[in-house]
């Protein structure tokens, strides 16, 4: 163990490493002189455009696919087109109501026809 | 370096016309010191030297972004180590070595360099340094070779004190079993 110690207390402070002649003389020159002149003018400020941008990219997508949305989906309701099993029309048609609206009325016309039938039968056989 | 000197680089870097002039004061502080301890981790002269470029092209380039909270040596020696670790990571990668044989790598690097002029004795050193894991390695550089105290490391390794004590107790152990071996 003691050997071990003196060896690295032996290598202590020696430096095996070495630079080319007069490297370190000129080296604060040489790296500043590496450098951009201004970093400031390297980082470009973040304008709001900039900032705002992402947002704007994203609405226009949202847009877009509610175009396309209306664009595909929305005529084929609008047309009544119901081949879709996921699309239930529930409309009624105006026409239907007025119609039933009719049949009830012809209706009620016959049942009072028949029930005003029905009477002048029973009064008559009554009568004889 | 004096703490008044260091807040008054410091308040100089904020100020668009002092910038520069601040900066160069802080390269002529730090370069030579940052030199020799990027050196000690990718051993060659020719990549220390892009390194040490690239480490004050990088704090010049992201100087807004330094405010003063952690010592200007904490923030240099922090980018100049993530710089040598990257370049050894790339260098790995480049070379198809795996990481076990990093340190084969390395020795065979530093055998043909010609800016490394050691004896038998200081080449089976580096040979043990390199065995050493990559954080007690960096641990051992900082306080063997360049001095640092614990405080100081271990703001720049973001390590407690206690770990770094124990972290240079085994890579000191380590190295003088593996100098015993060998000699």
């Amino acid at each position: 163990m003691k050997k071990e110690e003196n060896n690295l207390d032996r290598l202590k402070g020696t430096n095996p490493f070495i630079v080319p002649e007069g490297y370190m003389d000129g080296l604060v020159e040489r790296i500043m002189d590496q450098l951009p002149e201004n970093q400031a003018e390297e980082v470009r400020p973040i304008s709001l455009m900039d900032r705002v941008r992402p947002w704007l990219y994203m609405a226009a997508v949202f847009a877009g696919l509610g175009l396309f949305f209306k664009a595909i989906v929305g005529d084929e309701v609008s047309n009544g087109n119901t081949a879709d099993s996921l699309i239930v029309n529930t409309e009624v048609p105006v026409e239907s109501l007025n119609a039933i609206e009719l049949e009830d009325e012809e209706y009620l016309e016959y049942l009072e026809i028949q029930y005003a039938n029905y009477l002048m039968n029973e009064e008559l056989a009554y009568s004889e | 370096m004096q703490s008044y000197k260091e807040e008054e680089i410091v308040t100089s870097l904020h100020d668009p016309a002092k910038r520069r002039e601040a900066f160069a004061w802080i390269v002529s502080a730090y370069s030579e010191k940052l030199y020799w301890h990027i050196r000690k981790i990718v051993l060659s002269h020719e990549d220390t030297n892009d390194l040490l470029q690239n480490t004050f092209l990088k704090a010049w380039m992201n100087i807004d972004l330094f405010r003063g909270e952690a010592k200007l040596s904490t923030w240099l020696y922090k980018i100049a180590i993530n710089e040598s670790i990257t370049f050894l990571n790339k260098q790995r990668a480049a070379n198809n070595v795996s990481i076990d044989d990093m340190d084969v790598f390395l020795l065979e690097q530093l055998k043909s360099d010609v800016y490394f002029d050691g004896d038998e004795l200081q080449m089976k050193l580096q040979k043990a340094i390199l065995s050493l894991p990559e954080k007690q390695r960096l641990v051992f550089n900082m306080k063997y070779y360049e001095e640092m105290k614990y405080e100081e490391i271990s703001e720049i390794l973001g390590t407690s004190v206690g770990a770094l004590k124990a972290s240079y107790h085994h890579a000191v152990k380590k190295i003088e079993e593996f100098l015993t071996r060998e000699l």
